[in-house]
């Protein structure tokens, strides 16, 4: 199955494969614990394979670890933003009318309310725990997914077996289920793959500002110490560089996969 | 004609606007402890809770917040309305002010940027649109691409260690050195403006570029462009008359809404350069848990943002007859 899938697709598959091999992996991989403080400011050695930071801890651990962090918010929040984004749409699009009229002014407005600063200010007001900044991340992510699918639906329910199932008198709930849904699966993989790169580009961002999960490593997090605590002046490429290339690196897979499953949507079309 | 949808739009902006206003209001309100902390910060609640406690009690009434969640609301209300955003925790100043001040600095970096970024991102789009497979579009489409993939924040950086920590080109912070007087203090902020400039000019021409791409490789394949061409019309012309003119309207409408984004947009860069504008007053304002001053840089935000859309929307309508008359169908 996969030999006939689109080059991009594979590469983006194998990236993102080692991603979570690494963060599923993570407490085997790591040499040492990264909380655990030592010498600061160490340059890379054999024990220290990327050397250390301000408070003494193994930059290459924290980066293992960050791996987690990082995939557990992109993956929950992209499940979320998919999730609400396919109801709302497939709701809005299916019933039509009154539904369709409120449920898209909500997207509309959703759409409207500037995503990074809305994200921000909701990290800086509730307390920066894990399910807080997902909440943050998700907030108005979801509208473009459901834009989509309100769109797609609106075609689908005009087609022949969808007319026939009503006429036998299915339920909604049934057709859309059953035969709505299954229709959907080429564009809520695609899109739902983007939502993971973009969820990770905004988690990095809101830990680079300060704004990450307490208590836990994540690329970004390292990236703010990096920067904020002289790792930049000093030209310690070792702590900065390393953090830049796996957010760029994730971002790339995701962007990858989707791009290959979006050719797939059009050779089959 | 088109009247009622404008109508419509109009009520729209106005509502994601009171929806934002109102966002703000809860935040304060439901989160833990009392409202009045949020509304002078922590530090002086203290201060003012030992020395003089009544004080506390005059904020309380003139937010109203002895009574009913509904009357503070309208109190909130009418304060935002008279452009009253309070004070900041930090500096003891109208937030207004500050806000202000700030945003003409990201003004002044983001103008130029979107400006010259929707010149450069659409020619270069035009050209790679007009011979999609072509030399020039095999190479400069997989380097938009790889930029596009980098976060903002990290290619910030990698530009201030190449070019200002290693190269010494250009200078490491903020807006201007200090001390100087007329033109060379233009020439000054101009040399400090470069590198953050650079970054954002990058980020916007790759999205222009894409989008220009598709659309003119999409209009390359309509029939009156074959007919245009098969009559004899020179390249330019078939360019300028049929091509560019149908691919305006999308191109319009996008970097109108970057002119909207613009007091975020370059949040990550200003921060990187220490670009004293607005994204360096919200991640200061964050840090220091400035609520009053995070909130009314969100509220102007997200009113620039709407203010554009609707502005696309109309210009969109200026540009193009099909809107105009179609309008009522597609709504």
């Amino acid at each position: 199955m996969l030999g006939k899938q689109p080059i991009a697709f594979k590469v983006g598959l194998f990236i993102l494969l080692i991603i979570l091999l690494v963060g599923v992996f993570a407490p085997i991989l790591a040499p040492c614990d990264p909380y655990q403080m030592g010498t600061p400011y160490l340059r890379p050695s054999a024990q220290h394979l990327l050397g250390t930071n301000d408070l003494g801890q193994d930059i290459f651990s924290e980066l293992l670890y960050g791996t987690r962090i990082s995939l557990i918010i992109g993956l929950v929040s992209a499940l979320a933003v998919t999730v609400a984004g396919v109801c709302i749409g497939m709701l809005s699009g299916y019933l039509g009318g009154w539904w369709d009229r409120a449920l898209m002014e909500v997207t509309a407005v959703a759409q409207a309310i500037p995503s990074l600063p809305v994200t921000i200010v909701l990290a800086a007001f509730l307390s920066p725990s894990l399910w807080n900044i997902i909440i943050a991340i998700c907030i108005t992510a979801w509208s473009g997914t459901a834009r989509i699918i309100r769109s797609r639906v609106l075609q689908l329910k005009e087609l022949p077996f969808v007319k026939i199932e009503q006429t036998m008198g299915a339920s909604h709930g049934y057709i859309m289920a059953r035969h709505i849904l299954p229709n959907l699966f080429d564009i809520v993989f695609v899109r739902g793959v983007l939502a993971v790169g973009n969820a990770m580009l905004t988690e990095a961002s809101l830990s680079f500002l300060g704004l990450g999960v307490i208590g836990q490593k994540s690329w970004g997090g390292i990236l703010h110490y990096a920067f904020f605590r002289s790792g930049i002046i000093n030209g310690y490429w070792w702590w900065y560089l390393p953090p830049i290339l796996c957010i760029s690196l994730s971002v790339l897979g995701f962007l990858l996969l989707s791009y290959g499953g979006q050719q797939q949507l059009g050779r089959r079309n | 004609m088109a009247k009622r949808t404008l109508l419509g739009r109009l009520g729209e902006s106005v509502l994601i606007v009171f929806c934002i206003v109102t966002l703000n209001f809860f935040l304060i309100r439901f989160m833990p402890g009392d409202p009045v902390l949020h509304i002078i910060g922590e530090e002086e609640y203290y201060n003012l809770e030992v020395h003089a406690p009544q004080v506390i009690e005059e904020i309380r009434g003139e937010y109203g917040l002895n009574q009913s969640l509904g009357r503070q609301y309208l109190t909130y209300l009418g304060k935002t309305a008279r452009l009253d955003f309070g004070n900041s925790y930090r500096t003891k100043a109208p937030v207004l002010e500050t806000v202000l001040f700030r945003m003409k600095w990201t003004l002044f970096l983001a103008i130029p940027a979107t400006v010259i970024a929707a010149f450069l991102g659409g020619a270069l789009g035009l050209w790679a649109g007009w011979k999609p497979g072509g030399r020039f579009d095999l190479a400069a489409t997989p380097c938009f691409l790889l930029i596009s993939t980098v976060p903002t924040n990290c290619l910030a950086i990698l530009f201030l260690i190449c070019f200002a920590f290693q190269l010494g080109w250009f200078p490491i912070s903020g807006i201007t050195s200090g001390g100087l007087t007329g033109f060379a203090k233009g020439l000054d902020i101009l040399h400090h403006m470069a590198l953050p400039l650079a970054v954002l000019v990058l980020y916007k021409t790759s999205s222009n570029y894409m989008l220009m791409k598709s659309t003119v490789s999409l209009i390359r394949q309509e029939d009156y462009v074959s007919t245009a061409i098969s009559k004899g019309l020179s390249q330019g012309k078939v360019l300028s008359r049929h091509v560019l003119k149908n691919a305006l309207c999308p191109y319009l409408t996008s970097i109108c809404m970057q002119f909207g984004g613009m007091l975020a947009g370059s949040m990550m860069t200003e921060i990187v350069f220490s670009w004293k504008g607005m994204g360096t007053l919200i991640y200061d304002a964050v840090n220091a848990k400035d609520f009053p001053m995070l909130q009314t840089c969100f509220l102007l935000i997200s009113i620039c943002v709407v203010a554009f859309n609707l502005i696309a929307d109309l210009l969109c309508l200026a540009v193009d007859p099909r809107v105009r008359e179609g309008m009522n169908h597609v709504g």
